[in-house]
């Protein structure tokens, strides 16, 4: 009920004030398709003011009565410049061309630019789409998240890992949302793919710090993640087989809606496990089988009920799975057993034009990720069946209203609210041999919910700030915690494309990720807030320049930041869900509770983005300088010490050079500090380890003090597109992953050596080994694009 | 221009596989240190002191038995008073005089000094034991559980009603005298099953034991003893758990089990513990 007190107090503050003024507003969308073109600028250069249509495509703006040009222009898109007489209010949607379509009759003005100095919110990327395609990757898989990785701030777990660090932020900080659902974990194959292969995305957005009011939940980052609507015009599709996978899009519009409705359908799915089968069978007489798969499918559909609203249901499943079967007839001996997880969202939206200056959006979304290992086997007359799994799974509503009152202000406010069932570890073993069973499900229910209002208000044509304050809150198990999260960024015009910029941002995280990998495997379990474990809360300044070199295509930002967390949580030493025992606290229900301890974390550094956005050679350079280091009670001795992952130095180089529209070739080349890690250092012993049952210990020196070798490598990518005599694109790209073949570190471990293993005479010598997961990896994949 | 890319494919395809992708790196070098295991026990206003030497991991492989350091000049110290330890027949450091007496709350110093001038220095701070030990209540369950040696299991429940008010680090023993007059343990799931009251100061700590025993025989009396530690020796207790069955190094992912260490210039715990025993007639 708040968000309409609320709407009928700005119809008010709208009215009084802006009397004399008329507004325009409409959709911007994309011609050839009709996809609602998100972040698009509209600005009127005469009078310097302007705005963004938001994440649907929509913009208002109200000026006073008069003659306008109104601009609208977007990275990609040819830009447009539309006149229009302001004596009544005016809906205009506008339908923009990407660079390769000709507008005729419309555009006047063709200059390409988007500024990043005009932006007000610092540490925060619009990662291209388009681009991802053409940036070579690990077999040819098309990752968003790996794309991610290759910004500055953010840093790879390690080789192939998809996780994120973003700041200094564990992988868990990342709040990463497809179509307003939350997505738990973002990987497959324990983290080597992403579930984003990019087909089905219309829009990625990163934000590092200074976050908008309008986002929480996570202490780290915000990866925002919207689905293409699908084509309104026509039937369009891709289809694509690669080394590991094939993959699939078909969209068009929904028949019988007269263009009113879309839809959009794509799928991968992997296939070693059967190529892999006829060779196991045959290995085994038949007698075993086993391999591992994932897929992915997106859906979404679209329908425009009336001029102010609109419906779309978008959903995502994907699953990954290994399994194996074991059959042996004479010993009657049969065992099968599985291990699969995945994640499934599904997102319900409607958007309401309230008024020309007020557009709405209410979500219902439902999430869930779960995890499932299933085990069976009878060996004669004995059978035993062990399940293990872990879920949780979110049901959430949301409600986002945004109001355009002048030019100076764009106000965005609403709520939401997400149950939360999170299932830690349902434990169940039945036996032909066992009394009875054992069932150790224990299902926590918690509900976090929010409300927010921000502004951004432009005090002067040079200067723009974006306030916000978000209330959050949490209950669980009879205790609530309520807690305020101020938000801050401004934008100072220095110049003419040169801007400063700051921004404050304090975070809130009240579901956690207990890992004792820290690599984001999907064993890993997601925990509530509870009465003895705080939220993780955190606070962030940034500062920084941003610079536009128009003409060029060039843009450059340069940014600080300072971050410190509290209350993040970690496994005491040696502790992990696999040693949950019995004994703990809660009879008979093992407790995680007891197993980990809280700390605090500090990460800084500086951050150098410098892009190339169009023309034959584009792409980016990224460098952070960073430092990160944690301190938690019962680790290390109670000391600092570095994160896994603190990485002094870490550089990206991407570029991508068009030669012709039928041949590109791309690069990328990474540099990383090593990763700091714990390596044996000496063993000891004593009475006291004697009692406790072991022989002798190993000292790792001070948590994580040992460096691995830096880590490099620079990939290669061609792509060869040719249009089929039926209008369709033919493309065929080959590429190389670790092109030059650099031994890069996956993890390290000691063994021994003897020099003279024939006689056994030398003397054995314990050394330290490095292995390297992916030499030079080369891939051919193929796609067709019809229409 | 496609001859490029099938030859950039065949050099791809014949580096791959060309080296091995496990090699060696430079490994930390280390030198052997002082190992020092030293408890005061409350209890008997006493203390042990163990000292050996560490082995360097990486390098020319040593069979040899750990070196007990047997020469070393160990003093202990209250800031005021200090006492030199003598070492024993059994291996052990203990105190020759009486200058130095353990009180709760106070801060004491041992240092370890080798005639190749070697030298540890480890302090700790004796917690208060003014306060007395908390109230526990026990309760039994058997039948639970029937194994394959046709014992039967009993739960052992404790409850440690903690007091509040001040940061406490305890760890638990227990066991049952059952009617034939033997003795069983109760596993509280650890060897050094320790915890303590963090964010749980002053409430009701529930642990809870199995103890094995046969058909026929009944439980006389459950019996616990009950340490508080000093949070030296309650962080090394914990690791050590898991550190002696560490799999860190066998499963490449898994974090490590760091045992910490007080003990500057070299390894090992300088902690202190007294402890409360409870006996209950079942």
């Amino acid at each position: 009920m708040k968000p309409f007190i609320l709407t009928s107090f700005l119809f008010f503050f709208a009215g009084i004030t802006f009397g004399q003024s008329f507004t325009i507003s409409g959709y911007v969308k994309e011609k050839g398709s009709g996809e609602h073109l998100p972040g698009v600028s509209v600005f009127v250069p005469e009078i310097k003011k302007g705005t963004v249509t938001n994440n649907y495509g929509f913009y208002s703006l109200t000026l006073p009565q008069g003659s306008y040009d109104l601009t609208f222009y977007f990275v990609g898109y040819e830009t447009l410049v539309k006149k229009v007489e302001l004596n009544q209010d005016i809906d205009l949607t506008i339908t923009l061309g990407s660079q390769a379509q000709e507008i005729k009759g419309t555009v006047i003005n063709a200059k390409k630019k988007e500024k990043v100095s005009e932006k007000v919110q610092m540490s925060s990327i619009d990662i291209p789409v388009k681009q991802i395609k053409d940036i070579p990757t690990l077999m040819g898989e098309k990752d968003v998240l790996k794309v991610i990785q290759l910004m500055p701030g953010v840093q790879s777990g390690g080789e192939g890992q998809s996780g994120l660090y973003v700041r200094g932020g564990g992988p868990d900080q990342n709040l990463i949302i497809l179509d307003d659902a939350v997505v738990y974990n973002a990987s497959h194959l324990f983290g080597f793919f992403s579930l984003f292969n990019g087909d089905a995305l219309k829009s990625v957005e990163l934000i590092k710090g200074g976050f908008p009011a309008r986002y929480g939940g996570r202490l780290s980052s915000v990866i925002d993640m919207s689905m293409k609507d699908g084509n309104r015009e026509k039937y369009t599709g891709e289809l694509g087989v690669g080394v590991i996978s094939s993959r699939g899009v078909f969209e068009g519009p929904i028949p019988k809606t007269k263009g009113k409705g879309s839809f959009i359908i794509s799928g991968r799915r992997t296939y070693i496990d059967i190529l892999t089968q006829p060779f196991i069978l045959a290995s085994t007489g038949g007698e075993e089988t086993g391999g591992y798969f994932f897929y992915d499918l997106n859906a979404k559909a679209n329908y425009d009920i009336s001029d102010r609203d609109r419906i779309f249901l978008s959903g995502y499943f994907g699953r990954d799975k290994f399994y194996v079967r074991i059959n042996e007839k004479d010993i009657d001996f049969k065992e099968k057993a599985d291990i699969g997880w995945g994640n499934a969202t599904g997102t319900l939206r409607w958007n309401h034009l309230i008024n020309k200056k007020m557009f709405s959006n209410l979500s219902l979304v439902y999430s869930q990720f779960d995890l499932g290992l299933n085990s069976y086997t009878k060996d004669e007359d004995e059978e035993f069946t062990l399940n293990f799994g872990s879920s949780v799974k979110d049901v959430s509503l949301k409600y986002d209203i945004d109001f355009y009152p002048n030019t100076k202000h764009t106000i965005k406010m609403g709520a939401q609210s997400t149950y939360h069932r999170f299932n830690p570890n349902a434990f169940v073993i039945e036996g032909s041999e066992l009394p009875v069973g054992i069932d150790l499900s224990n299902e926590v229910k918690a509900v976090e919910s929010g409300i927010y209002i921000e502004d951004t208000y432009k005090p002067t044509d040079k200067w723009t700030i974006n306030g916000g304050i978000r209330m959050s809150q949490f209950f669980q198990n009879g205790k609530w915690y309520i807690r305020p999260e101020p938000r801050f960024a401004t934008s100072y015009k220095l110049k003419k494309n040169y801007a400063l910029k700051a921004s404050y941002a304090a975070m809130n995280q009240y579901i956690h990720l207990l890992s004792n990998t820290g690599i984001g495997l999907p064993t890993d379990l997601w925990v509530p807030t509870t009465d003895r474990v705080k939220p993780q809360n955190s606070q962030q300044v940034a500062v920084g320049i941003a610079k536009d070199f128009v003409g060029k295509g060039y843009a450059l930002t340069l940014e600080g930041y300072y971050k410190t967390m509290n209350d993040i949580i970690g496994y005491k030493e040696g502790a992990s869900f696999l040693a949950t025992d019995q004994s703990t606290v809660g009879f008979g229900i093992a407790d995680w509770q007891d197993n980990i301890t809280a700390g605090q974390g500090i990460s800084y550094g500086t951050e150098l983005f410098l892009q190339k956005k169009y023309g034959a050679l584009s792409g980016w350079m990224g460098y952070t300088l960073s430092w990160t280091t944690l301190q938690f009670d019962d680790v290390n001795n109670g000391e600092k010490f570095w994160a896994k992952y603190d990485r002094r130095h870490d550089i990206s180089v991407v570029g991508i050079y068009k030669f012709s529209d039928h041949f590109k070739l791309s690069a990328v080349w990474v540099y990383g500090t090593g990763n700091a890690i714990s390596v044996p250092r000496s063993t000891y012993t004593s009475s006291m380890i004697s009692q406790a049952g072991g022989y002798e210990l190993t000292n790792y020196g001070a948590k994580n003090d040992f460096r691995m070798r830096a880590y490099h490598r620079a990939d290669i990518g061609l792509q060869f597109t040719k249009t089929t005599s039926r209008g369709n694109f033919r493309t065929w790209e080959i590429s190389a992953y670790n092109a030059y073949n650099r031994k890069n570190p996956f993890y390290y471990f000691r063994d021994t050596e003897n020099p003279d293993r024939i006689s056994n005479s030398g003397d054995e010598k314990v050394v330290l080994k490095q292995v390297t997961l992916f030499p030079i990896i080369p891939s051919i994949s193929y796609s067709l694009k019809f229409k | 221009m496609k001859r490029i890319g099938i030859y950039i494919s065949c050099i791809c395809f014949g580096l791959t596989g060309c080296e091995s992708m496990i090699q060696e790196v430079p490994a930390p070098d280390e030198k052997p240190e002082m190992v020092v295991s030293s408890i005061i026990h409350m209890n008997w206003l006493g203390m042990s002191t163990e000292i050996s030497m560490s082995k360097p991991v990486f390098g020319s492989v040593d069979y040899s038995d750990y070196e007990k350091v047997e020469d070393a000049l160990v003093i202990i110290s209250d800031g005021i008073n200090s006492d030199t330890l003598f070492h024993n027949e059994d291996g052990r450091y203990e105190q020759s005089q009486r200058n130095v007496w353990f009180y709760g709350s106070s801060d004491f110093e041992l240092l370890v000094t080798r005639p190749n001038g070697m030298q540890a220095r480890a302090t700790c701070k004796v917690p208060s034991w003014s306060s007395s030990f908390p109230k526990i209540d026990v309760s039994l369950d058997s039948n639970v559980t029937e194994n394959f040696l046709f014992n039967k299991n009993y739960i052992v429940k404790a409850s440690i009603h903690d007091m509040a008010g001040s940061n406490d680090y305890y760890k638990i023993n227990g066991w049952l005298l059952l009617s034939d007059s033997s003795n069983v343990y109760v596993d509280f799931g650890q060897r050094y099953r320790v915890f303590d009251d963090k964010s749980r100061d002053g409430e009701v700590i529930n642990l809870q034991g199995s103890s094995y025993y046969k058909d026929g025989v009944t439980v006389l009396s459950a019996n616990i003893s009950l340490y508080k530690l000093d949070r030296n020796l309650f962080l090394y207790y914990g690791a050590l758990n898991t550190a002696v069955n560490n799999f860190g190094e066998e499963v490449p992912f898994l974090e490590p089990t760091i045992v910490p260490s007080n003990i500057e210039n070299g390894l090992g715990v300088f902690g202190a513990q007294s402890f409360y025993y409870y006996s209950f007639e079942m």
